[in-house]
């Protein structure tokens, strides 16, 4: 019985629970400047520095492990553009 | 004994589940072969033996004639490859909702990829202006087949995503293709 009930809290578990992952902004800002073409070196961007003006639109500033600092321009129409500081 | 029920339960779910799951992905991998195989290989095949085997015998009339014979069967093919594919039980709407909601890709990475859709979208309406469309149909294809590509290579966390857009990848360009600029 014990047996059976412990098969069945781990086979709801395996059922029920929803998988955890989730991007993190680093990652996310790494595949976006690797999604462009550039070579990034690694998952992960670090010194993430967010600029913002009154239009919407958004500047980044990140670097990446390979030491390349990258400026990702988001428009406030969703445009995306990378390129290399 | 509620916890055996429980267990039963979810075991049955899993089951309908997995049926229907089946239904769509698994037999479509399977089915499309065998309808495209008796809707297209019969004629189609029935044409190249006659190329291949008697091209001498065929009066240049006939070949034409066959020629139109060979595109309406491979316009069929098509048609019906798409239709074959298109048993993905989801909705462009849908689709484009899932990709939104999914937690495998980051908000900049979506924000790409809308651009890239957007960029293909263009790419298609130039050519629809300058009415070259059918002649760079191949070129269509193959950045239609990267971007896809690019996507299921981002959805890698989320396989159930990547598979359906896998799936309706031809009804996909199908609505992009006759979206009016």
């Amino acid at each position: 019985m014990k047996t059976w009930l412990g098969s069945g809290v781990l086979f709801s578990l395996v059922l029920f629970v929803s998988p955890a992952w989730a991007v993190s902004e680093a990652q996310d800002i790494a595949t976006t400047i690797m999604l462009r073409g550039y070579a990034c070196g690694g998952q992960q961007v670090s010194q993430i520095d967010k600029q913002a003006d009154a239009q919407g639109n958004q500047v980044i500033r990140a670097t990446c492990p390979n030491g390349q600092r990258y400026q990702i321009d988001v428009s406030a129409a969703g445009r995306v553009k990378v390129k290399p500081l | 004994m509620g916890m055996i029920r429980y267990l039963i339960y979810s075991l049955s779910l899993l089951l309908c589940a997995s049926v229907a799951w089946a239904d769509c992905n698994g037999s479509a991998d399977v089915a499309v072969p065998e309808t495209l195989e008796k809707s297209i290989s019969k004629p189609s095949m029935q044409v190249a033996t006659v190329d291949m085997n008697a091209p001498k015998v065929v009066s240049p009339i006939s070949s034409e004639k066959m020629k139109k014979t060979t595109k309406v069967t491979q316009e069929t093919n098509l048609e019906a490859h798409a239709e074959a594919n298109d048993c993905t039980g989801i909705s462009m709407d849908e689709l484009v909702q899932r990709l939104k909601e999914s937690k495998a890709i980051g908000f900049f990475t979506k924000l790409a990829i809308r651009a890239d859709v957007l960029d293909f979208k263009q790419y298609v309406d130039d050519l629809k202006k300058k009415r070259a469309l059918d002649m760079e149909m191949p070129k269509v294809h193959e950045s239609f087949n990267g971007l896809v590509l690019k996507i299921m290579a981002l959805l890698e966390e989320d396989p159930d995503l990547s598979e359906k857009i896998y799936t309706a990848r031809a009804s996909i360009l199908k609505s992009l293709l006759e979206v009016k600029s």
